[in-house]
């Protein structure tokens, strides 16, 4: 049987960066192929080119036996290929509905819309992922993880023959995964020839028939699910051993640094509350996580932490009464917060050294004055404490964020966040779409800044990354604090007791 | 060796990009120099003061523009400033340093009012400062009652008077370094410097482009970002403002019709020096030749004794083709 889709030494270079460096790899009808590498390693970009959103410098794609040169991406949608990239690429200001249409509505310009047909099908988009979402709401309210599914919901809903997914579940809690994951197997089932693209090894090796591994634009690594190990997947991807150190504690101080009584924020338009009555002590330099199926709080509680919502209650912080009206003046009590989505993390028009730094710059000590030396040599050693990699042998912070791949852009937004060096620290799936390597980095990293007295609200649809870094644990449902781990935790009560009442809510 | 130099030159890129439209001008001069009148020295600084009024307003235009927004009040808050300045110094008499703090406060107060309809009432920056274009308009003819304010007025008991030019007027329009240079053209180098120092060198210089690139992360990452969008406004009333003071020195008078259109000049220059309108991207080196680009243009196509209108048409035409020469090489950069 032929390829379903074939790449053939596929070469593609930016200006100073060699991205893809002859990359073969055939993907069959009915098998899960997954793509691993390390952040940079050129995943993003093999998926762009077949995607026809770039053009390779040399090499060419064969879908079904005949070479393509997508120009666009509905010139892929008709041939049977679907992608969905890294960054959700869903219209902000539109409604989900319109936003999921876009380009798929076809018809005379002057026709009138069919609006109820339009609805049926936006409506089944969702259904394919087993969203519920409101379908008039604007895209950016919405929150990372609905945004996602949907994306992907549309992109299984045009029935394709070649699905290719990059990073689809970085923003997922384990129900909506386990969701996505069923039916990337139905797929499978069907003949379709899926390109999955994770850092979450776990979920590579439920799913895939085949791995090929990428470092450094080449691919070094390409076989069977069955015959390459974890360990040996792993170093394959780092071209090197991984080290683990288990994560050290120290012991808890006993100063309070964040204390929340009865916080409440009523959701617009809906009897139920996003937060009802949370109550919650941290500790300085504790690492409290936050797990939660989607929409169940925790989003909602860093968000009001950090100074982003309005609600009733009362917070301290140090013990003074702390009541930020914006984030700005949450920073300026040195709260920081780290947004999920990139687009809101990284500005990427500037450049690393002027990202890595802007939330430092309000930090006390520092005139209005920008000192050039002292702020690069600050940032070069938060790029290095964050393993930052731009490309180069050694990272170039004069490079625009723009062109980082994925991971090391979140790495340039946790750098900053190190550099601002905060009081308390709000994350938001701090490791989003870092390799394994780098994740290891950073939750060293918060382990450090938590004993240098930073504490750190960690919300993360990972339970595991949360099991891995944190002090304490506390599960939240329907707005509502509903249970609370200590370590050592129990990995299987803590995974129930968040599914449990996700489902008792829904 | 080539490798280094293609790096090199890669990273050079957006200087380059933005110099070669201005390059093309002067090689046009020097092609179409008439009879040499474009080698004299004269020529050159009668673009530099010629340029200078626009050139401050572009200097403000930057820092709105880096942030995000757009300041369509340029040119009236000109007028006003003309207006005001004349009416201070040459009918109520007021010594000069009063008159121009009174001056430049106005202009403040003009640019902060815009910034914060932008910044806290979430007007669009072209609606609210169309609103001020139109109100400082409004402003400047009724102060001036609708006619130029001059040094021939009725006085306060209904008599005739004519009071000697005031020595600010004089002194602005004078010449310095030995006749080379307008005072004027001072004026702007110094406002120039103050936007690079604002941009390039202070804290507020990062709030205003990161404000510009991406105004939710720059939120989220605790920049004050309605102080950055109010600051790049009242600097913008301010320059503006001074352009004013600069107008009325070189006419010798307060027209509260001077400044028309000039906003379109000073966004036409800013664009041309390689910023966004989009936001977040711009410089004030770019912007300074795109203040040159437009002004020997000018000169370029006066001398060849074009007619007027088919000066604005060919200005309009080649800043066209400048900006998409721009795009067209900024798309290469992007891969
Ligand atoms: N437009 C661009 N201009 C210059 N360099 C680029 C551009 N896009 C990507 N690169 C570089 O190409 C390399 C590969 O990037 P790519 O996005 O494909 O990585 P990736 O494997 O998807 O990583 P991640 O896991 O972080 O998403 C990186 O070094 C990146 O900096
Ligand atoms: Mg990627």
């Amino acid at each position: 049987m032929g390829a379903a889709l074939e790449l053939r030494s596929v070469t593609k270079s930016f200006v100073s960066t060699r991205a893809l460096g002859g990359v073969d790899l055939r993907l069959e009808p009915g098998e899960v192929h997954a793509l691993a590498g390390v952040n940079g390693a050129g995943k993003s970009t093999l998926i762009r080119i077949i995607a026809g959103a770039l053009a390779p410098d040399g090499g060419e794609v064969v879908v079904a036996g005949a070479p393509v040169r997508f120009r666009r991406p509905s010139d892929a949608a008709r041939s049977g290929v679907a992608v969905v990239h890294q960054e959700t690429s869903l219209v902000a200001s539109l409604s989900l509905e319109d936003a999921l249409l876009v380009g798929l509505d076809r018809g005379p310009l002057f026709g009138l819309l069919r609006t109820k047909e339009r609805r049926a099908r936006a409506r089944r988009m969702l259904d394919a992922v087993q969203l519920d979402a409101p379908l008039d709401t604007p895209v950016e309210a919405l929150p990372l993880a609905v945004r996602q599914l949907a994306e992907i919901g549309r992109a299984l809903s045009t029935d394709p023959r070649v699905l290719v997914l990059d990073e689809p579940t970085s923003a997922l809690g384990e129900a909506d995964s386990d969701v996505l994951l069923d039916r990337v197997r139905s797929m499978r089932e069907r003949g379709v020839a899926v390109l999955f693209c994770s850092h979450r090894l776990d979920e590579v090796y439920r799913i895939a028939d085949r791995i090929t591994v990428l470092r450094d634009g080449r691919v070094v690594a390409a076989d069977s699910v069955r015959r390459i190990g974890r360990a040996e997947l792993v170093s394959a991807m780092l071209g090197a051993e991984l080290e683990t150190t288990p994560p050290m504690r120290s012991e808890r101080s006993s100063t309070r640094r964040l204390e929340l009584r009865d916080v409440t924020i009523e959701k617009r338009g809906s009897s139920r509350r996003e937060l009802d009555r949370v109550g919650l002590e941290v500790a300085a330099g504790e690492i409290v996580g936050l797990a939660a199926v989607r929409g169940g709080g925790s989003e909602a509680l860093i968000a009001f932490v950090a100074g982003l919502s309005r609600g009733a209650g009362a917070m301290t912080l140090d013990g003074e009464p702390y009541a930020p009206r914006s984030a700005t003046e949450a920073a300026d009590r040195g709260v920081l917060f780290l947004a999920a989505d990139r687009r809101h993390s990284v500005i990427a028009d500037l450049n690393v050294r002027w990202n890595t730094s802007l939330s430092a710059l309000r930090r006390g000590g520092r005139g209005r004055w920008i000192r050039t030396e002292r702020e690069r040599r600050e940032v070069e050693h938060a790029a290095k404490r964050v393993s930052l990699h731009t490309g180069g042998t050694s990272p170039d912070i004069e490079r625009s964020v723009r062109v980082l791949s994925g991971g090391n852009q979140q790495k340039v937004a946790f750098a900053r966040c190190l550099m601002a060096e905060p009081r308390l620290l709000c994350l938001h799936e701090p490791s989003r779409g870092v390799d394994v390597g780098a994740q290891r980095d950073i939750h060293a990293l918060i382990g450090e800044i938590a004993r240098a007295g930073t504490s750190v609200l960690v919300a993360s649809s990972e339970t595991d990354e949360l099991v891995s870094i944190c002090d304490r644990i506390v599960v939240l449902a329907a707005g509502r604090i509903v249970g609370a781990f200590e370590r050592p935790f129990d990995r299987e009560a803590l995974a129930h007791a968040v599914l449990q009442t996700g489902v008792a809510q829904s | 060796m080539k490798d280094h130099l293609l790096t090199w030159l890669g990273a050079q890129r957006s200087i380059l990009r933005v110099l070669l439209p201005l390059v093309i001008v002067l090689v046009i001069g020097s092609a179409f120099h008439s009879n040499g009148a474009f080698f004299a020295w004269e020529t050159h600084r009668a673009v530099l003061r010629e340029v200078s009024v626009h050139g401050i307003l572009a200097c403000g235009m930057t820092l709105v523009v880096v942030a995000g927004g757009i300041d369509l009040a340029v040119g009236s808050v000109l007028a006003l400033g003309a207006v005001s300045i004349a009416l201070l110094t040459m009918q109520r008499g007021w010594p000069a340093p009063l008159a121009v703090g009174a001056v430049l406060a106005m202009g403040a107060a003009c640019g902060a009012t815009s910034g914060t309809l932008v910044a806290f009432f979430r007007a669009p920056a072209f609606v609210a400062s169309l609103a001020m274009l139109v109100f400082a308009r409004g402003l400047a003819k009724l102060c001036a009652d609708g006619k130029k304010v001059t040094t021939h007025f009725v006085g306060p008991d209904g008599l005739d008077r004519t009071v000697p030019l005031p020595a600010l007027f004089e002194g602005l329009d004078d010449r310095v370094i030995g006749g080379q240079l307008s005072v004027v053209t001072l004026v702007f180098v110094a406002c120039a410097g103050v936007t690079w120092l604002l941009l390039s060198r202070m804290r507020i210089g990062r709030y205003l482009y990161a404000t510009g690139g991406n105004l939710e992360a720059a939120r989220l990452s605790g920049v004050p970002v309605r102080t950055a969008v109010i600051l790049a406004f009242v600097f913008s009333g301010v320059f503006s403002a001074i352009a004013g003071i600069c107008q009325a020195a070189q006419e010798t008078h307060g027209d509260p019709e001077t400044g028309m259109g000039y906003e379109l000049d000073a966004i036409a220059m800013v664009v041309l020096g390689g910023a966004s309108l989009t936001g977040g991207r711009g410089n004030m080196g770019g912007t300074l030749v795109g203040v040159l680009t437009v002004g020997y243009l000018q000169k370029v196509l006066s001398l060849n004794a074009f007619s007027l209108e088919a000066r604005l048409m060919l200005t309009g035409a080649i800043l066209v083709a400048a900006v998409l020469l721009q795009s067209r090489a900024m798309r290469g950069t992007e891969g």
